[in-house]
């Protein structure tokens, strides 16, 4: 394989050329109802893919092949770098990031404006329209202050490398699942704001896009949680969230996203909130480029952030300028967006949904208060300071407990109106379920009133969903029919939005269930000479053994750890303290005894001469549920993607409500 | 207006109750988010060391303090390091007992911020982080 890094640049200069294409033509398009207009820019938007596609090719060759002309592999590459992370390269700088950005945009955009017909030609030209403007930003990026392809004078024999912390399996995944999440919401951001443009209001921008936003919603959630899993295995301070403002920046797109998600339904069934599903995408999209936004300007300080600041000035006029065009677009179209029906009682499903969307967004503005807080003060009062964890946590833990008590409420309250009489006699079983956990793990011994008050709504919300399940799968549950597993079976794959849905929430639950057992950490620092011990909770570390090996890499220290518990012996952990020849930096790495009770995590912080080793050991309990948590939403996610075909554009508005789309064209 | 005439002899307001209901909502999560923010540890003042040296101790709230390492200034023993940080003007020393991050050097190069208290003379720090300057830079050689 030869370097294909001369071919970057022309690449990216032909994707901008066809993206101001796909623009104009989507926009005549579009003004014009010109359906052969609308089909030559869905061409020119593939011609863009297509070249950013070409461009990567390039970048990726260079990669890897050690093409150390350009600036770029010279900085995030080096030969001893193991082949696998070479691609994990690609994502390891701030140019290369941005590439990686607008290959997903420009591919995403292509395979969604597919289809088209006369009925939605104005649709998914404005659309159109509005991805190819999007791309042009990130194309121009690309082309000047922030060129991957930028050549040096003097070629270097060996590049500086990637950053050791990156090179992780999970490093491989997480950074292209956020992006994925990022970008995929343009998707439905594009669509909202092309049936603002064309009066297509009702429905069928939300239909044609519903696949497209759960699937990034899904993207995020999963590149989140690996996130967390990465910090977890890699950072070795023994927590896995720490509200670093780039965590923040991914988390609080998923906010809205998840307020959005919901809110679409009410929209669906009782097509209400319609200015509120509009400014719901429009804010995730926003955060979701004000995200890459923090990660790539080196705005605030963190473990994430490239600190190189010239894109900066490019993001905030673009962040900007979107925001305002699309809250102008918005009232514009304000009196189209009234809803078709009204609320009629406080006790229904869409108050539910209502105070659902309320705690989320106070949710995502809260962390997005404490993230650029620290640069309010500053420019208001030239006082420096920062926001920490006590904040978010403080703030987090009342809001997350009342989103859990209404996961296990809202589906059980019925649309319209209840009657309190008839809640309370579905909602007894699952009350009497958290309370008397509650009671059991008191007497147990667990005083915190966080930590009870969070098990007891997880299991009130835990038997709610079951209930549903059970009540579900009753019908098929007769005598000679089906046997209690297949019927619950049955019951997820016939509806699969409804259930597949309830399983997410499972999932959501058992996190809450980990998160809370941080409350219960436990953490010991010791020094050990070979032969030593310590205890941390029950458990006793004796350090057997140092073993010492050189790689082309790396320099590696392992100590072997014998771990017993009343006194038999019950695991052997390897944590190590390497040191890495290109960064001439240590890293150290972690070992984790993973239980569903709880971890047993240790890492060496620093080796004397001798072998005297520091030791940091930690008790997380219930960190596995977390995790656990994750595959059980990631299952939940499967049946929601699953649950039905590709919606073709305007199709759902010929069943719904023929007459309003003779009427909006 | 085509969608109104659809709707038409149902005006679409929202009811008081929940008008009511949302402002005290809204309200209360306001409420709790300036609650928030006056706890102990939620924000942190950060200093350069000659402003943490000219406004004295801080024996009550932690604060964080950011500069560069005095090469030659570091010294371990055990599980605690000391080591002096300065801003180009003062220097101040850090002592912690946490471990020093993977990137951290007894070098002017590496630039530290430290979160603890000042008692006027030293900086007990619970947590150094450090910020890895230019040394990713390619070899020429």
């Amino acid at each position: 394989m030869i370097s294909l890094a001369g071919l970057g640049r022309p690449s990216l200069l032909a994707a901008l050329v066809l993206a101001f294409a796909a623009l104009v033509l989507h926009g005549l398009g579009a003004l014009r109802s010109r359906k052969d207009l609308t089909e030559a820019g869905i061409r020119a938007t593939i011609g863009t893919a297509v070249f950013v596609g070409i461009a990567v090719v390039s970048l990726v060759s260079a990669l890897y092949v050690h093409d150390f002309s350009l600036d770029y592999v010279a900085r995030y590459s080096s030969r001893s770098l193991p082949g696998p992370y070479t691609i994990t390269a690609l994502w390891g700088g701030m140019e290369g990031s941005l590439l990686f950005w607008a290959l997903l945009l420009t591919t995403f955009s292509a395979v969604a404006l597919r289809r088209v017909d006369a009925r939605t030609t104005r649709l998914v030209g404005w659309a159109g329209a509005v991805l190819a403007g999007i791309a042009l930003f990130f194309l121009a990026l690309l082309v000047m202050p922030a060129n991957p392809f930028t050549r040096l004078a003097d070629v270097p024999v060996d590049g500086a490398g990637l950053n050791p912390l990156l090179q992780s399996p999970g490093m491989v995944i997480h950074p292209p699942l956020l992006y994925t999440g990022f970008v995929g919401f343009s998707i439905p951001f594009a669509f909202a704001m092309a049936a603002l443009f064309s009066g297509h209001l009702d429905d069928s921008w939300l239909k044609a896009t519903r696949r497209w936003t759960l699937f990034a919603w899904s993207a995020l959630s999963i590149g989140i949680v690996l996130g967390g899993a990465w910090a977890y295995t890699e950072l070795g301070w023994g927590g896995y969230w720490a509200w670093d403002p780039v965590e923040n920046a991914s988390f609080m797109p998923w906010l809205t996203a998840t307020a959005f998600l919901h809110s679409v339904v009410i929209q669906e069934k009782r097509r209400m909130f319609k200015v509120w599903n509009v400014v719901l995408i429009l804010l995730t999209y926003v955060l979701a480029v004000f995200g890459t936004f923090l990660t790539r300007s080196g705005i605030l300080s963190s473990i994430h952030t490239f600190t190189e600041g010239s894109t900066g000035k490019w993001f905030l006029p673009f962040l900007g300028g979107m925001l305002l065009g699309s809250l102008g677009v918005v009232a514009a179209r304000y009196e189209k967006l009234r809803s078709d029906n009204r609320f009629d009682s406080l006790l229904s499903r869409e108050s539910a949904f209502l105070l659902n969307n309320v705690l989320f967004v106070a949710a995502a503005l809260t962390v997005l208060w404490g993230t650029i807080y620290p640069i309010v003060a500053e420019a208001t009062s030239g006082v420096r300071l920062t926001v920490g964890p006590p904040f978010f946590n403080s703030v987090f833990i009342p809001v997350g407990l009342a989103i859990v008590c209404l996961t296990g409420i809202g589906p059980l309250i019925s649309w319209r109106r209840m009657s309190s009489g008839s809640l309370t006699r579905i909602v007894r079983v699952p009350l009497l379920a958290g309370a008397s956990i509650a009671i059991a793990l008191a007497i147990a011994g667990v005083r915190s009133t966080g930590a009870l008050l969070a098990f007891s709504l997880c299991t009130f919300t835990a038997t709610a969903i079951g209930s549903e399940f059970v009540r579900g799968s009753s019908v098929y549950r007769g005598p000679g029919q089906l046997s209690w597993p297949a019927a619950l079976l049955k019951t997820l794959l016939r509806n699969r939005r409804r259930y597949g849905g309830y399983v997410v929430h499972l999932g959501v639950i058992l996190i809450v269930i980990g998160l809370s057992g941080s409350a219960f950490s436990s953490e010991r620092q010791e020094l050990l000479s070979i032969g030593e011990s310590t205890t941390i909770g029950d458990y006793t570390l004796t350090y057997e053994t140092l073993r010492q090996d050189e790689t082309d890499e790396k320099q590696i220290n392992e100590a072997t750890l014998i771990v017993s518990r009343g006194g038999e012996e019950i695991a052997t952990m390897r944590p190590q303290r390497n040191f890495h020849f290109a960064q001439e930096q240590p890293q150290s790495e972690v070992a984790i005894r993973t239980t569903p009770v709880e971890d047993l995590y240790v890492v060496i912080t620093s080796f004397d001469q001798d072998g005297t080793a520091a030791v940091r050991a930690f008790i997380n309990p219930l960190t596995w549920w977390i995790w656990a948590g994750a595959a059980v939403m990631l299952v939940g996610m499967g049946v929601l993607l699953s649950s039905e075909k590709p919606v073709e554009v305007g199709a759902p508005a010929r069943k719904r409500a023929p007459e309003k789309v003779a009427v909006t064209q | 207006m085509d969608e109104q005439l659809e709707t038409s002899g149902r005006r679409n307001r929202t009811s008081p109750k929940f008008l009511w209901g949302g402002a005290v909502i809204f309200l209360a999560l306001v409420a709790m988010v300036f609650w928030a923010m006056g706890r102990t540890g939620s924000t942190a003042y950060f200093l350069k060391t000659s402003e943490l040296a000219s406004s004295g101790p801080s024996a009550e709230e932690p604060i964080r303090v950011n500069g560069n390492v005095v090469e030659g200034s570091v010294v371990q023993d055990g599980l605690a390091s000391t080591f002096d940080i300065t801003d180009g003007q003062t220097a101040i020393t850090v002592t912690t007992d946490r471990p020093l991050p993977d990137s951290f050097r007894d070098d002017a190069q590496t630039e530290i911020v430290a979160l603890g208290v000042y008692d006027g003379h030293s900086f007990a720090a619970t947590e150094v982080l450090a910020k890895c300057p230019s040394k990713f830079k390619a070899k020429t050689s």
